[in-house]
């Protein structure tokens, strides 16, 4: 395999000293975040459309003899890492981008609903169809959503691309219904979701954003949420994590896959992603020297409140 | 694992039927596996720990606090549970909040209404391990009634609806199930595992080990036996004393007043889940404060696995 051997290739000559990727998991469709840092293990390395960990998030996992690290980045990961070099949170000479181009992630809950003990060698991907026992399905409908709505499938700073090119398809607006109700509707919608939570912060630590020492959710002093989950206390944390992110959030969708319990998260960040596109003329993750809207201050700024 | 002689047949429907006009409730791995028309829970914990619970409620007046205590009702509740999760009410959270000094006045109360009912297991799921932990899919401990679903109707033990003995044929298909399930076991960790984990925890494979974990709360909010709370008061001069769950991952759960901070590295948090479930819990009450249902490998993010975690240690035990 291609990304194999350039893996292989970089250790060996010791341009890094790890490579955070990808392998196989304990149970079908699973896969785990691995640093490798022997040649040997380079075997284990996999690229799936399960891969769905956000990888930039391992930066701030990786031991500290490891100074230049190779990440196997698909788009979002990609982005993910420009905001991260943005944020001066990660030096662009530290990293070599491994760019892999992704066919779009495929949602387990989907296949695992609506097929029993279905094995992972029943399942293939061939272009933008889906062949499960057999059988060819839409991939389109078995992506997750953050998928559907991608714009950029591979990473767009890298050291190397590797894949096959293959033209995006047409991108899903994954917000349509959602957008189409009322606005008691819409909070109908969220607070059925946000119901569910238990706040075990598992969207939270799968966000490579994330990396605040302290979070507003577990700060006592001063306190801005009780530890319980009320209804009231998970929007405050949901809300308060979307402001957060808003302008640097690249809508991987990490946080949605990450949850135990299924509640689409996702759909928040989506909506704030397109709230800054819409008005700031802004995606987050494009352009290493560009700056984000929240981080920039113009006297000329044509809004008058800010001035 | 045995049949018992006490064993008899009854309906899906008679079963359901004697659950009629009672207040039950099921686990997701037992709804999971039977359809059942009752409310799902994801742990017994959830009934007996709510993460979201009162303690005491509290004013200020008169330069005096005055405070109420809360107590849950005694209601007897019904719970369908996999024998793992029965497992872990009657082993480790009762030992914690029962049988241990002093008693937890709410716990107890809600203990006193809670009756469980075991739905035994008949093949392991894909994360299942019991058996490596001291427990079996077919055990009844802790429970008022035993229920097995096979193909020929449901095969009772203890409490619950009349039914017929077993005939020759269901006799047959029972030892069938009974000698898969033997086969498949996985075998128990070694007998010293305590001991050695405790000697082991300065080794320097500990980082390998706990790599990849996002420290987030999904498996120990999601575990059966994860009993660890915090108290947090709601309200100034007026409000309420609430205890809610808390997990060992997180970065301000050993955080001093101090502000000295004992396990501030992520390492060292994934180590005490492994060492208390599976050392220190233990040594001081004689079983492992992990059942075995595997739920934490299944929630988990990044799919890391407890039980590898523990192989991987003791490995060099044997």
């Amino acid at each position: 395999m291609e990304l194999r051997d350039a893996a292989r290739k970089l250790l060996e000559e010791g341009t890094v000293q790890g490579i955070l990727g990808y392998r196989r998991g304990s149970l079908p469709f699973r896969t785990r975040p691995y640093l490798f840092r022997n040649p040997e293990d380079i075997e284990d390395l996999i690229f799936t459309p399960f891969c769905t960990v956000n990888l930039a998030r391992y930066l701030f996992h990786l031991p500290r003899d490891c100074r230049k690290v190779a990440v196997v980045a698909k788009g979002c990961d990609g982005r993910s890492l420009v905001v991260l070099m943005q944020e001066n949170q990660v030096r662009r000479e530290d990293l070599y981008i491994l760019g892999v181009r992704c066919p779009g992630m495929v949602d387990r809950r989907k296949l695992e609903e609506r097929w029993e003990r279905l094995g992972e060698e029943e399942v293939c991907v061939a272009g933008e169809t889906l062949v499960v026992r057999g059988v060819a399905y839409p991939l389109s409908s078995f992506l997750e959503p953050s998928c559907r709505r991608c714009r950029h499938r591979s990473p767009l700073v890298y050291d190397v691309l590797l894949g096959e090119e293959a033209p995006l398809p047409p991108r899903e607006d994954v917000l349509s219904e959602l957008r189409c109700l009322p606005p008691g509707e819409r909070w109908a919608f969220f607070a059925r979701e946000f119901s569910r939570c238990i706040r075990c912060y598992a969207c939270r630590n799968a966000c490579p954003m994330c990396y605040c020492k302290e979070c507003f959710a577990e700060s006592h002093m001063p306190s801005f949420l009780h530890p319980s989950p009320t209804l009231r206390d998970t929007f405050v944390f949901h809300l308060g994590r979307a402001m957060h992110l808003a302008g640097r959030c690249v809508a991987c969708g990490a946080c949605e896959r990450a949850c135990p319990l299924g509640i689409p998260i996702a759909t928040l960040f989506f909506a704030v992603a397109e709230t800054v596109r819409e008005h700031f003329a802004f995606e987050a993750g494009m352009d290493v020297a560009a700056l984000a809207p929240f981080v920039t201050y113009r006297e000329d700024d044509p809004d008058a409140c800010i001035q | 694992m045995r049949v018992s002689s006490e064993g008899r047949i009854v309906s899906y429907e008679a079963f359901l039927g004697w659950f009629e006009g009672k207040r039950v409730f099921a686990t997701e791995i037992v709804s999971s596996r039977l359809r059942l028309p009752f409310p799902v829970l994801p742990t017994p914990k959830s009934l007996l720990l709510p993460q979201r619970e009162v303690l005491y409620r509290f004013f200020w007046e008169k330069r005096t606090w005055n405070i109420t205590p809360a107590f849950p009702s005694e209601e007897t509740v019904f719970l369908l549970c996999a024998p793992c999760e029965a497992r872990a009410v009657v082993r480790v959270l009762d030992a914690v909040f029962l049988e241990s000094a002093p008693q937890d006045t709410s716990y107890a109360r809600r203990r006193k209404g809670l009756t469980l009912f075991v739905v035994g297991c008949t093949f392991f799921g894909a994360t299942c391990f019991c058996t490596r932990v001291g427990g079996s899919p077919l055990s009844s401990e802790g429970a008022s009634g035993f229920v097995l679903s096979l193909p020929f109707g449901m095969y009772l033990e203890g409490e619950g609806p009349e039914g017929r003995s077993p005939g020759p044929l269901e006799k047959e298909e029972l030892e069938r199930v009974l000698e898969h399930l033997k086969q498949s076991a996985p075998p128990p960790f070694p007998e010293r595992t305590p001991e050695y984990l405790f000697q082991a925890f300065g080794e320097a494979s500990w980082e390998e080990v706990a790599w990849g974990c996002l420290n987030c709360g999904a498996c120990t909010f999601l575990c059966p036996t994860c009993f660890c709370f915090d108290l947090a008061p709601e309200g100034r001069l007026r409000g309420a004393m609430i205890r809610t769950w808390d997990s060992c991952q997180f970065p301000k759960f050993t955080l001093h007043a101090s502000s000295h901070n004992p396990r501030p590295h992520p390492l060292q948090r994934v180590r005490q889940r492994i060492l208390h479930k599976f050392s220190y819990f233990p040594l001081r009450k004689g079983c492992f404060s992990c059942v075995g249902c595997g739920r934490c490998v299944l929630v988990c993010p990044v799919n890391w696995s407890i039980q590898e975690a523990v192989e991987r240690m003791v490995s060099g035990a044997q």
